[in-house]
């Protein structure tokens, strides 16, 4: 353990060049041929030079090799299956021969071709994952364009928003890809601790990469047994412990909106941002929702009574509510009288503006949707306070009717429409 | 949520919606009293008793079943008796060396991560994003309804 130890970091560093270029020349040639044709360059090389040297001459290899067809996908995997093994037998003497760097970093390699194989085969045919990552999209999304039509949102709730909602648009090919990426970059990262057993290290991934990454549970216990004959029991705990960590971030992953990150540290970033978000959400509710709370109570009696079918709580809150809704028109129809310029800021101050009926309809068509019929109808049914130029007493007069009437649980029905001004 | 069409088939959720209406029907009782027009003291102070009721009604409809909501519980009983001078050491130093960077940051934003190992600060972080979600739709709910009926002032 100790002599890998040291150069695990320097392995690590190693991996994540390679991965970023890797990933960076996949999207740029849009060639996948490409890495298993390296590889084989790559085995033609001079195994005594330095890292730097071997990763040099791997990236210098990728944009003069040609473009690969891409269709023939067997030719490929056994292109990839003869480099497999070039690889392996050079694994081998690396291993035999004490340069465990180097031959980490053919396991890598092997990895990642491995990987390639695994991600060529199931871009074909998409994951249960990837569908279950788009519909986990469309659903943040609508929980988004809800909040964008949402009306006293902040600035900075706003661009955080949008910055999910960004995020959600880019689910794609890449988070297939990179998700397979990701499993071989983890057993590669945890085979290095144990290279004497480097060798069922690369069976794993290429097992859990064709049974498609869902029974990947059971070749690794395979693995795990024979590995326990190797290592002390304190790995094992250690593994049983890191897996249980994969898992949960996992789940975690399925439920923040933003799935399409390939290693767990943003991953993490992303899981604390989304906390942050959700909570600075309650914050922004909770500061608009204080005008609501006298409106409540209405719909506390609603829930309270939900089995009930007798009117008794509800009417008497109802009425409550009406009667605030009966001093209001009261106010309006004394200020119309007066002038129209101060009706209007009167109810402006409330929150409130005057409409023609039209548009009052068409909106709460809009808003409540399927919900309340008689909504509409009833709003056809108020007389124009927007005409206002008539005696004023007998709209109020059909005001107060209607909410009487209405009443019971249609509480909410707006007998005097209003627009939130922010 | 609305008596004409059920919006919320999860039962966490009608749990829920059920305890913030009551905290919130609490809050209303206390505002009907006051004189229409708050200073700005005063409607900040409304605002946190608002959100502080939003955790409540999250952290109690869960009960004690989950570690964040009984930290969430044991911190809100604390500043109930405002014994807020109060200070709990740090007594579980181990966990911090066997954690990831990020994860650092994670028990400062969930409720009581401090003194959780790695794999059940994750879980708990599930199941926290999963009420929270649940409390900020019902929030949202709540206020478009509100703001949809009668003469409320939204801001």
């Amino acid at each position: 353990m100790q002599p890998i130890s040291g150069e695990f970091g320097a392995m690590n560093n190693l991996n994540a060049l390679l991965n970023q270029h890797q990933i960076s020349s996949l999207h740029e040639l849009h060639s996948h041929g490409q890495l298993p044709q390296m590889l084989q360059s790559v085995s033609q090389f001079d195994p005594v030079a330095s890292h730097d040297d071997f990763l040099e001459q791997m990236l210098s290899s990728v944009p003069s090799s040609a473009a690969y067809p891409w269709e023939d996908d067997h030719s490929q995997q056994q292109m990839e299956e003869h480099s497999a093994a070039v690889l392996a037998s050079k694994l081998r003497q690396h291993q035999i021969s004490g340069g465990a760097a180097k031959a980490l970093m053919f396991q890598q390699q092997l990895l990642l071709s491995r990987g390639l194989a695994a991600g060529n085969g199931c871009l074909c045919s998409p994951t249960g994952s990837d569908g279950a990552l788009l519909p986990m999209a469309q659903g943040h999304h609508n929980d988004g364009v809800d909040g964008n039509g949402f009306k006293s949102i902040q600035a900075n709730d706003l661009s955080v928003k949008a910055l999910f909602n960004g995020f959600t648009g880019s689910l794609g090919q890449t988070s297939n890809q990179s998700q397979h990426f990701h499993h071989p970059q983890n057993y590669g990262a945890a085979g290095t601790a144990t290279p004497s057993t480097a060798a069922q290290a690369m069976n794993q991934p290429a097992v859990s990469g064709s049974s498609g990454g869902g029974a990947s549970g059971q070749p690794r216990q395979r693995v795990r047994a024979r590995r326990g004959q190797a290592t002390d029991p304190h790995s094992i705990a250690e593994r049983l412990r890191r897996e249980r960590i994969a898992e949960r971030m996992k789940a975690l992953q399925e439920l923040v909106p933003n799935a399409n990150k390939t290693d767990k540290a943003s991953m993490l970033d992303e899981i604390i941002d989304y906390v942050k978000f959700l909570q600075l959400q309650v914050k922004v509710l909770s500061m608009s929702r204080l005008g609501g709370a006298s409106a409540v109570a209405p719909l506390v009696a609603d829930i309270s009574s939900e089995g009930r079918s007798s009117n008794g709580t509800q009417t008497a809150s109802s009425s409550n509510n009406n009667e605030g809704m009966t001093v209001t028109e009261h106010q309006v129809a004394k200020l119309m009288e007066e002038d129209m310029g101060s009706a209007m800021q009167y109810l402006q101050g409330k929150g409130l503006c005057l409409m023609p009926i039209s548009l009052a309809t068409a909106i709460s068509t809009a808003t409540s949707h399927s919900r309340n019929p008689l909504a509409a109808a009833n709003s056809l049914k108020i007389s124009g306070i927007s005409d206002a130029r008539g005696p004023t007493s007998p709209s109020l007069s059909v005001l107060t009717v209607q909410s009487a009437t209405v009443g019971g649980n249609l509480n909410r029905e707006p007998s005097l429409k209003d627009v939130s001004k922010p | 949520m609305k008596s004409t069409s059920p919006q919320n088939p999860n039962p966490l959720k009608k749990k829920l919606a059920s305890r913030f209406l009551k905290a919130m029907k609490k809050l209303s009782h206390k505002i009907s009293s006051s004189p229409s027009p708050p200073s700005t003291a005063e409607r900040r102070r409304r605002h946190r008793a608002v959100r502080a009721a939003a955790y409540a009604s999250m952290a109690s409809a869960v009960g004690p079943r989950r570690a964040w909501s009984r930290a969430l519980l044991r911190k809100l009983r604390s500043k109930a008796t405002a014994t807020s001078g109060r200070k709990t050491a740090r007594r579980n130093p181990r966990n911090i060396g066997t954690r990831f960077l990020g994860l650092n940051e994670l028990c400062d934003v969930v409720p009581g991560g401090k003194a959780m190992d790695s794999c059940s600060l994750l879980s708990e972080t599930g199941h926290y994003i999963k009420c929270l979600r649940a409390q900020v739709q019902i929030m949202r709910e709540i206020l478009d309804s509100s703001s949809s009926s009668s003469s409320s002032r939204i801001l």
